[in-house]
């Protein structure tokens, strides 16, 4: 019996750690596509200063948790997101509007498949 | 490489865990349930050790979660006769009254060739020997031979029993007292020492002190010991 009662804690154990990583994967990549976007709004704006900040801290956000994710997801995955998001944040100029665009929307795609492979079941 | 170290000698640890959580029927002859737990582990422990870029988790979970399953289901088989019919199946009668049940071969797949690899196995080599023989949920035969054939016991032969009803057992093992079995047949330390000193060996040079419950000892010495 203490079996039993080993299983079904492991099984609770394994449930509650499952429900917890889902929870922060979403916390954490919904957080960094946050600011992505406004980084966004920012350089549609003009505002190529707030845009560089919001995409460096996008960048940051990430990264620190990075180490986290690295239990969950493909150390891969993580690894080029967080590359991708570095050099983001040297786009943000007028005369490079069309590239930072064009990386950001990389980067949201990358950072939802990243959401999808993680959480979905199919 | 410090961490593929790393990481195998977590994935090893956590296996051996596993496999004591798992209990020792796991250990023994696998029932159907039994080998798909075994196997898939087995495989899910050594993703994790070959392949660093796939996080750690990946494995662990589902090896815990291969181990729960497999806990709750073996109780849920005791709990229900039905449960573990579906799970294990149900023995299978394959020789009859020293008649091949033919029909029940050919449904278990079983050749002829398995069937005599089998006795043999059991130290059956004359079919004629055998009344019964029942093949096992967990693929292994299990013979009755006929009364002719059978071994002579001591019993059939009125040999007096022996003192000792129970086997024997290490009282003291490489030098450390072997508490529970010394209790078992109502003894101590006190008594392990002396039997010890009896025989000219002290408890630290002793490799191997058996004793029955009749208490008749045998002691080996560790080599290289004066």
């Amino acid at each position: 019996m203490n079996r039993v009662r080993i299983a079904l804690a492991l099984l609770a154990g394994l449930l509650a750690l499952s429900f917890f990583s889902h929870r922060q994967v979403l916390r954490i990549t919904d957080g960094t596509l946050e600011t992505l976007y406004e980084a966004r709004e920012a350089m549609r704006s003009a505002d190529y200063e707030r845009a560089a900040k919001r995409a460096g801290d996008a960048a940051q956000q990430f990264s620190h948790s990075a180490h986290f994710l690295e239990f969950f997801i493909r150390r891969e995955s993580v690894a080029s997101a967080s590359v991708n998001l570095r050099g983001i944040a040297a786009y943000a100029t007028s005369e490079n509007a069309p590239d930072f665009f064009n990386e950001t929307d990389k980067l949201i795609e990358q950072l939802a498949m990243m959401q999808h492979l993680y959480i979905s079941v199919f | 490489m410090f961490l593929l170290l790393l990481r195998t000698f977590v994935i090893y640890l956590l296996i051996i865990l596993a496999m004591r959580l798992m209990g020792k029927k796991q250990l023994g002859e696998l029932q159907p349930s039994e080998l798909v737990s075994t196997i898939l582990i087995s495989n899910l422990a050594s993703i994790s050790i070959e392949s660093p870029e796939l996080p750690v988790m990946g494995s662990i979970v589902p090896v815990f979660a291969i181990v729960a399953m497999e806990i709750l289901l073996s109780a849920l088989c005791v709990k229900s006769p039905r449960a573990a019919k579906l799970v294990s199946g149900s023995p299978r009668v394959i020789i009859r009254n020293g008649r091949i049940e033919q029909a029940t071969l050919r449904e278990l797949r079983f050749t002829v060739d398995d069937l005599m690899e089998a006795l043999r196995a059991k130290d059956v080599f004359e079919l004629d020997e055998v009344a019964f023989a029942v093949v096992e949920t967990n693929g292994t035969v299990s013979v009755q031979k006929k009364f002719a054939g059978s071994p002579v016991t001591n019993g059939a032969l009125n040999v007096p029993a022996p003192a000792a009803r129970q086997p024997s057992l290490p009282m003291v093992c490489d030098g450390a007292f072997e508490d529970e079995n010394l209790r078992a047949y109502g003894l101590d330390r006190a008594w392990a020492e002396k039997e010890c000193e009896r025989r000219g060996c002290p408890v630290q040079d002793v490799l191997l002190l058996l004793c029955n419950d009749a208490h008749e000892t045998l002691l080996v010495r560790r080599e290289g010991v004066r």
